[in-house]
């Protein structure tokens, strides 16, 4: 049966993800939804207001008739889950057939994949941490963008029952699906034999994600807030972080307290270790392609353009919400050539949502250079902050 | 009768009480690297000659914690073992020695300790400057964390009151440690040094002003290295071999460069011995590259110094030539010193650039030094025009002589005993005086250091001593229309001045930093640049990685003051330091 179109809906969550892709004709549609979430409450700019969840849920529900064929959480960030949980007395009563999720969000991921251990440790850790200087009233000194960041990527771990709720909203637990690339999905859904998804990311193994000197970056990085048992790099005696015996107690606390708060610089690396995990989906359908990349980063984008996984497409999500080390676009580094259709054919989407995190050149999002650059060379930019008031969507269509 | 009189002198050869304890450790008088290649400079030193030595290594302005916040763990400090007495001065001082093998934790220790001790020695002698330098911090100790972290990187943190050097893997797969190198140590000591002179120069925005810092770590690290007998004998040997014995001196940790980089690339972390100018530099934000023209500067003086008094020495020889290289080196490096770290404690106190800095430096030799009798001056002028870095007429000066004197003759409350009580007394003076030093009436200005030292000059002479101010108050520049935010419509500068009076009140310096018209605009369009560049975080982010240079910490409703993010000095994650 030809599919005379797909729709495609951009939700604006605020800071977040949420995209409904139906295939077919009315009536007979079939319904992908792409993460459902937005940034933490304490966000500026309203990032993190939940009150479009609601909203959102309920046009989820009539658009899809209270049913998902598949539904897609990319990753481990609440700015891409946070929604389902939100909206649980909606989408209790949605039938959703078939959920994917990255390989590393399986349960026993990190028992297969011990090499990744360090960076679940880390964020194990800093959640100890974080819960700490939350108890002595620290939390609060610092600015509500690094609060936000270490909101966004302990409470996946901390508040685990958020994922298991995506998870049994699955018609079985057969249903729920842990994809890396390279991984076949044609008999892992129900969209129809002519609807082709590929996973191009993550790798099974993300520890390549960790790179630039490997085990090095987790001691750098990761150990900073956890202990992770890795291969000592010093010889001579070296007992545990106890107080040696000509400091006070009371200051070298301090001392360990200043030092790890210092080191919240690495925050940013464990949260791009998660980042990097995300499912990239590419949806073909009728000679249509749709990229959905979730929030993949830098290291992912160079993996999938090492093994020539890319190619141009009609529509491109854009990832992590426009921000500079989300999609590599200048440089040698940069992929947009290689997933940019020539003569200004590709729809871009950018969710997205202003004056959230930095303002500088390296740490807004969107970055303005990203975004001059897609209204040069794509035929139609869709930023959901400006595109659609928060709560509702902006749609588009594709002519198969 | 026992002398129980406490007299600080501000240099540790001269402290007479009998209460001070020595110790001597075993330290890289370089780095592993070049005690490898040389088989020498690898030796004892006597440091610590201090109110309190104990296991850590501890002494009353440095404590050795060795943290290692990657692995989470401590090592067990070194302790000391009392040697015996030491009777040298007539007096009965206790003297210990810190002992450690080879390639542990608290042979790093001691190294990082007795080389940080040695280098605020250094800084506190009177041949420099005089006085006991205190810390930018609220509190006495200086910590040193010998393994802080995994990373090619060290830095000075005002906010954990500590150095943090870190190691790493070199490119042969080895563990390279920064705390055994005597630059990297040096070199972040003489950061901590600077931010306690002069507590505004680390956050300023002026790019340098911060390139500044670097070339004190770096001039820091090379004439400490001076203070070293076995050193000097080294030097003096290789002269007769080899003319580029001085590389010794200009290309700053070995160890560290060959392992970042390879031997075969370079063996060296940074060199003094470059040909950068001001001008090529201009635009430059990169601090360390930066602060290599004034390294350069140094080093070109520091050779045509030794130049000129090795042939000085040369005519007492008849012409020949003569063989007082070690003398040679030590009178190099104290001239260096004498030129410039002693102008230091007279620097304006909100901000420097390269040619005020010269101004200073020009000065004070040339007040103290009219003559020039060896051709010392000369030689540092034609090395400033070189580099482009000679003072231009426009740039903020100190008052010369018939100034100062016409002021002194107007000052009221001149009273010494009163401006050294302490801050509150030298802001009495100041503020009966505040038209004389153009303070505005309507500032609450504050004294930012007060200080008195006690110098010796060549051959031994002792200047009079005197007293040093620093003072500051905020100038709020107002941003344009376009650039003001809901929480920020301008910016705070620091402006102020130095000055510095003798026993008897007479002015022997100052120096007025104001911000006038051409000032304010060239401070806003700096200001305006790093907010078009988008290199301005208008929310404060304190921590965040240095990817995201500069923070704005709020001062009140609507105004912000500018400020670096100095988590972290040096970016280790990017290979520079």
């Amino acid at each position: 049966m030809p599919r005379p179109n797909v729709a495609v809906r951009v939700y604006n969550v605020r800071f977040g993800d949420c995209v409904l892709v139906s295939l077919g004709s009315t009536g007979g549609e079939k319904h992908i939804l792409i993460d459902f979430g937005n940034a933490p409450a304490m966000v500026r700019n309203k990032g993190g207001k939940n009150d479009v969840f609601g909203l959102i849920a309920a046009d989820i529900a009539k658009r899809t008739g209270g049913t998902i064929d598949l539904l897609i959480m990319s990753h481990e960030h609440l700015d891409h889950m946070e929604g389902f949980f939100s909206e649980k007395k909606v989408f209790d009563r949605i039938t959703v057939k078939d959920v994917w999720m990255s390989l590393m969000s399986a349960p026993d991921y990190y028992k297969r994949y011990p090499d990744c251990l360090p960076e679940r440790k880390a964020r194990l850790a800093l959640n100890e941490l974080a819960s700490r200087w939350n108890l002595q009233g620290r939390l609060s000194w610092f600015p509500e963008s690094l609060v936000s960041l270490i909101a966004n990527n302990i409470m996946s771990v901390s508040n685990s029952e958020r994922i298991e709720y995506i998870r049994r909203l699955a018609e079985s637990k057969k249903r729920v699906r842990y994809l890396a690339r390279g991984m076949s999905t044609s008999k892992l859904h129900t969209l129809g034999d002519d609807v082709e998804i590929e996973i191009l990311a993550p790798e099974r193994n993300a520890s390549v994600y960790y790179g630039n000197g490997g085990q090095g970056f987790w001691l750098a990085a990761a150990a900073h807030f956890g202990k992770p048992s890795l291969p000592g790099t010093l010889s001579g005696n070296r007992r545990g972080g106890r107080c040696p015996r000509h400091i006070a107690v009371e200051e070298f606390e301090q001392l360990k307290d200043d030092v790890a708060e210092m080191d919240v610089n690495d925050l940013l690396a464990i949260d791009k270790a998660a980042n990097n995990t995300s499912l990239v989906l590419r949806i073909t359908v009728g000679g249509k392609t749709l990229l959905f990349p979730g929030d993949a980063e830098q290291e992912s984008w160079a993996v999938m353009k090492s093994k020539g996984l890319l190619r141009a497409v009609d529509v491109l999500k854009v990832a992590h919400h426009g921000s500079l080390n989300g999609m590599p676009f200048e440089g040698s580094d940069s992929i947009l050539d290689l997933l940019l259709k020539p003569g200004k054919k590709t729809t871009a989407i950018v969710s997205t949502c202003r004056d959230v995190y930095g303002t500088t050149a390296d740490t807004e999002i969107p970055n303005y250079r990203l975004m001059e650059l897609l209204r040069k060379r794509c035929g139609k930019v869709i930023d959901t902050e400006k595109d659609a008031r928060p709560g509702e969507y902006i749609g588009f269509g594709l002519t198969i | 009768m026992a002398d129980d009189r406490t007299f600080i002198t501000g240099s540790s050869s001269r402290r007479q009480e009998k209460t001070r304890r020595r110790a001597r450790a075993k330290i890289y008088l370089k780095d592993p690297l070049v005690t490898k290649e040389t088989g020498l400079l690898y030796d004892f030193v006597v440091v610590g000659s201090d109110t309190s030595i104990d296991e850590g290594p501890t002494s009353a302005r440095f404590i050795t914690i060795d943290y290692d916040s990657a692995m989470d763990g401590v090592a067990p400090p070194v302790r000391q073992h009392l040697k015996g007495v030491d009777l040298s001065r007539m007096k009965r001082e206790p003297f210990y020695e810190f002992e450690a093998r080879r390639d542990t934790p608290q042979e790093a220790q001691i190294n990082a300790w007795a080389t940080a001790v040695d280098t605020l020695d250094f800084f506190q002698q009177p041949q420099v400057l005089g006085r006991e330098i205190p810390w930018a911090f609220e509190g006495s100790r200086l910590r040193i964390l010998p393994h802080a972290f995994y990373e090619a990187n060290a830095f000075y943190n005002r906010q954990t009151r500590a150095l943090h050097f870190g190691y790493f893997h070199g490119k042969d797969g080895r563990v390279v440690k920064t705390a055994l190198s005597h630059d990297v140590v040096s070199h972040e000591t003489s950061h901590a040094i600077l931010d306690g002179l002069r507590p505004f120069y680390l956050n300023s925005v002026i790019p340098d002003t911060r390139a500044f810092h670097e070339f004190i770590g770096d001039l820091g690290a090379m004439l400490s290295l001076f203070r070293y007998r076995e050193m000097l004998a080294h030097m003096t040997t290789s002269s007769r071999e080899d003319a580029s014995f001085l590389d010794l001196i200009a290309d700053l940790a070995p160890q560290v460069g060959e392992g970042l980089y390879g031997d075969a690339d370079r063996s060296f972390l940074r060199s003094a011995d470059n040909t950068l100018t001001y001008r090529e530099l201009r635009g430059e934000e990169e601090i360390h590259r930066r602060s290599q023209v004034l390294s350069g500067f140094a080093f070109d003086l520091f050779k045509a110094i030794f130049e000129l008094e090795q042939k000085r020495r040369d005519k007492l020889y008849g012409g020949k030539r003569s063989p007082e290289v070690f003398r040679i080196l030590m009178t190099t490096a104290r001239v260096i010193g004498r030129m410039l770290l002693r102008p230091l404690d007279l620097l304006p106190p909100g901000g420097i650039d390269f040619r005020e800095y010269t101004a200073v430096v020009l000065h004070l030799d040339r007040e103290d030094h009219p003559d020039d009798k060896f051709g010392y001056r000369g030689a540092m002028e034609a090395a400033m025009r070189k580099r482009g870095v000679y003072p231009s007429a426009g740039d903020n000066a100190p008052a010369m002589r018939p100034q100062r004197r016409m002021l002194e003759q107007k000052m009221v409350e001149r009273n010494i005993h009163m401006i050294r009580s302490s801050r509150v007394g030298a802001y009495r003076f100041l503020d009966a005086n505040r038209t004389l030093f153009h303070i505005p009436q309507d500032r609450d200005f504050r004294v930012v250091g007060v200080a008195t030292n006690r110098r010796e000059a060549e051959l031994g002479y002792r200047p009079p001593s005197q007293t040093i101010i620093q003072y500051v108050w905020d100038e709020r520049v107002p941003l344009p229309r376009e650039f003001r935010r809901p929480d920020l419509d301008s910016i705070l500068f620091p402006a102020g001045g130095t000055l510095a009076v003798d026993d008897n009140v007479n002015l022997a310096y100052w120096i007025r930093q104001e911000l006038g018209e051409e000032t304010r605009k060239a401070l806003g369009g700096r200001v305006l640049k790093l907010i078009g560049d988008r290199a301005v975080e208008f929310a404060p982010t304190r921590g965040l990685r240095s990817g995201r240079p500069f923070l704005m910490q709020r001062a009140g409703t609507s105004q912000g003051r500018l400020q670096l993010n100095t988590a972290r000095m040096h970016d280790g994650r990017s290979g520079r330091r």
